[in-house]
């Protein structure tokens, strides 16, 4: 046995210092693109994520609101971390996404200017008309619940003092932590929505049917009433407990509406420009989306100054 | 979903294939060369169906094996060619007598005859029955203890059976498949009979398939206990298992077949006693060198191999052992043939979505370098056999290792996809390879085994 001792040795070195690395690659790939397939199973458990019922105290303010701007955003990744694929063929941002830079100076503009930023206990209160809140005041609205807003927009609101609401798609969340990747297309993991919940609070942004059919139709509008319900039900009950919704493409129609009433559903929001009054119709309120091009001058506008 | 099984089957494919290097690498070694193994009787069968063409060259091999206490049956199963007339010019036929056991069942013997020249040669004459009845006519016979069954293309390197007997000197080795090496893949050169690589490529694949498949496939399930195929080429048999077994079932692959009822005798009746292969005991066969003909023997063996999963299917775990019956599920039925369909269907889902390439290519390089890796392994074990190449070929194999895997890689895959689909269509009966007739020199002592030792 002895003279094939070195042919072993050999052989069984070529063998790991090929194998080991695909193998690794291999792992990598599951890892990472296995992330859809590995959607978390089990629901947010809720007694891990309080609702956020931050109602601060606003009596005494010289000026009320009468209407309120609510910002919509979907992605926020630095500049740098910007791939191809994040830009559309005509060499421009994707307009789902806006770059950290510009995040950061929206965010320090509302805290340099004394702007209220309200929770969404304190948005529905508004909208009840139960509270009245800061004339400056705004709601922050995250969609789909991508992974780079947890990484990057997440500790800036936190730094700030900010709350928002973040829709997911909760059937794209997943189980396992990965790492950051810009090349991916990657949504949260379950852990990091619970870690996450001081800042913000969740909303139905359906489970699986942010998709569109073959004739480009949501899947919200192109469905039977019964399985879009059964759609935001399943989402709801991993939520936990959900008071609001966003429709996906802001595509819905009067039976969504019903659906929503049906599910007790407080708010739900457009992805129509407008402002949010009290007494107004809470299942369709109107939002601002954040666009790249978007300059500080233009925020502001939106704001109303 | 379709992606989680296609890298499940692949982890498990990686693993096999990870043993089937390993376990040879590590566990091979020559039997000991000077072993006084006392000679047991050997009786060595060779059905012969029209085989005019070859049956010389396989009455050459045989009258220069180097074993003594021997005898041979040459079984013409109603050729209707001059079959029997050249085994006469060649032997001088003479008709004799002797006692049947009269265990088995078998097709009306019309004459048996001794040779005037050989002493130990006989011939049966008997009416056509196939393959598998011409066999038991044979062990019906037979009046030695082991019994080699040989294809009428199978020439006997001269040790072979020498070789065969030491691994029969264990009691608990009940049959053994010897290692079949393909002829075209060598040369006669200064009288000496050497591996050689200069062929065309449908045989350099066969060659390089058959090595791996010897060297490393069967030496890893001999060391598992789990053999599913005896070649019929080249297969030892004592031959109280072979009555035991109730002698050859007629069927597309009767090898096969026999090789699992024994798995079956081993699992129930027989415990503790194995199947052994032995690599020493080389024996030399002719490969199609058409692409049609090894079309149609491929078919046939994929056919055969359907029949006996279908046939064995209820004895799995049941009545064979554990190692025997996951090797044939999971290694020949799972990756060989079901898997195919996958394999087949995973780079037409990718292309057509134009996802998940990264994948694609990921899995390709893996097996790719599993591939060559598993080449290599071959290499090293064959050498230690006394199986080597000059310098000139071995590059050139080296070279030719990537078109392998590429290319008759996936056409192997695709006789084993239309082979199982046409089995449930048409299970054809006798049928076999086409016969060439190529001439081999040997030296007297042998020279495939000459390197072993020392």
């Amino acid at each position: 046995m002895k003279k094939y001792v070195v042919s072993n040795v050999i052989f069984t070195t070529l063998f790991l210092m090929i194998i080991l690395p695909l193998c690794y690659l291999l792992y990598d790939y599951i890892i990472h693109y296995g992330a859809i397939p590995a959607a978390a199973k089990g629901p947010l458990n809720v007694s891990n994520v309080p609702y956020n019922t931050v109602n601060k105290d606003f009596t005494g303010m010289e000026e009320y609101a009468s209407k309120v701007v609510v910002l919509m955003y979907h992605q926020v990744i630095p500049k740098e971390k910007l791939e191809k694929h994040h830009f559309q063929d005509n060499g421009e941002l994707e307009e789902t996404i806006i770059t950290l830079e510009n995040f950061q100076s929206q965010m320090d503009y509302l805290k340099e200017n004394h702007y209220t930023v309200l929770s969404l206990k304190e948005f529905e209160l508004f909208m009840t008309g139960e509270k009245r809140v800061p004339a400056k005041s705004v709601l922050l609205t995250f969609d789909d619940g991508f992974k780079n807003v947890f990484e990057f927009a997440y500790p800036v609101l936190k730094d700030h003092g900010f709350q928002a609401v973040h829709f997911l798609i909760t059937g794209l969340i997943t189980k396992e932590d990965v790492h950051y990747k810009p090349a991916l297309h990657q949504y949260a993991s379950i852990d990091e929505v619970r870690k996450s919940s001081d800042v913000f609070d969740y909303g139905n942004h359906t489970n699986m049917f942010h998709q569109k059919n073959k004739n480009g139709m949501s899947f919200v509008t192109a469905y039977d009433k019964a399985e879009v319900k059964e759609d935001l039900v399943r989402a709801n009950e991993w939520l936990g407990q959900s008071i609001t919704f966003a429709a996906p493409y802001g595509e819905y129609n009067e039976e969504t509406l019903e659906i929503l009433q049906e599910l007790n559903t407080k708010m739900a929001f457009t992805v129509n420009p407008g402002y949010a009054e009290p007494f107004g119709r809470s299942l369709e309120i109107p939002r601002w989306q954040v666009f790249p091009k978007l300059s500080l001058d233009d925020f502001k506008d939106i704001l109303g100054e | 979903m379709i992606l989680i099984m296609t890298i499940v089957l692949f982890c498990i494919f990686g693993l096999f294939h990870t043993i089937y290097m390993f376990i040879p690498l590590y566990t091979s070694r020559p039997q000991k060369q000077n072993d006084p193994s006392k000679e047991t009787g050997i009786c060595i069968l060779i059905p012969a169906y029209n085989e005019s063409l070859v049956i010389k060259n396989c009455l050459m091999g045989i009258q220069n094996v180097n074993y003594t206490n021997l005898e041979v049956f040459f079984i013409n199963d109603g050729s209707i060619d001059n079959t029997l007339k050249i085994l006469d010019d060649l032997l001088t036929l003479k008709k004799t007598f002797r006692g049947k056991l009269g265990r088995l069942n078998h097709e009306r013997v019309n004459d048996l005859y001794r040779s005037q020249r050989f002493p130990n040669i006989f011939v049966i004459d008997k009416e056509n029955g196939g393959k598998a009845d011409a066999l038991n006519t044979g062990i019906e016979f037979a009046e030695k203890e082991i019994i080699i069954t040989l294809d009428a293309d199978s020439v006997l390197e001269p040790n072979a059976l020498k070789e065969m007997n030491k691994a029969f000197s264990n009691n608990k080795v009940v049959a053994a498949g010897g290692l079949v090496n393909i002829v075209q893949g060598y040369k006669n050169e200064r009288n000496a009979f050497t591996p050689s690589f200069k062929i065309s490529g449908l045989i350099r694949f066969q060659v390089v398939q058959y090595m791996t498949s010897f060297y490393l496939h069967k030496a890893t399930q001999a060391k598992l206990q789990s053999m599913t195929v005896i070649a019929g080429a080249f297969g030892a048999f004592r031959k109280s298992i072979l009555l035991e077994a109730k002698g050859y079932r007629k069927t597309v692959g009767e090898d096969m077949d026999i090789t699992l009822r024994i798995q079956e005798l081993i699992g129930t009746k027989m415990k503790g006693k194995r199947i052994a292969f032995v690599p020493e005991a080389v024996c030399y066969t002719e490969c199609p060198e058409s692409f049609k003909n090894l079309f149609k023997q491929r078919i046939r063996w994929q056919k055969a191999f359907v029949d006996c999963v279908i046939t064995y299917r209820k004895s799995f775990y049941r009545k064979m052992n554990f190692t025997a019956s996951t090797y044939l599920l999971f290694d020949s039925l799972l990756l060989g043939t079901l898997s195919a369909y996958s394999t087949l269907l995973v780079p037409v889902v990718v292309l057509i979505t134009m996802s998940h390439l990264k994948l694609a290519f990921l899995l390709l390089t893996i097996s790719i370098s599993l591939a060559i890796l598993q080449n290599i392994a071959t290499l090293i074990v064959s050498s230690r056999y006394g199986h080597q190449y000059e310098i000139k070929d071995f590059v050139s194999l080296l070279f030719f290792i990537p078109f392998e895997v590429m290319f008759y890689r996936v056409t192997g895959l695709l006789f084993v996809s239309i082979g199982t689909i046409i089995y449930f269509f048409d299970k054809e009966g006798w049928s076999r390879s086409e016969r060439i007739g190529k001439q081999i020199v040997f030296h007297k002592e042998g020279n495939v085994t000459k390197n072993i030792g020392g």
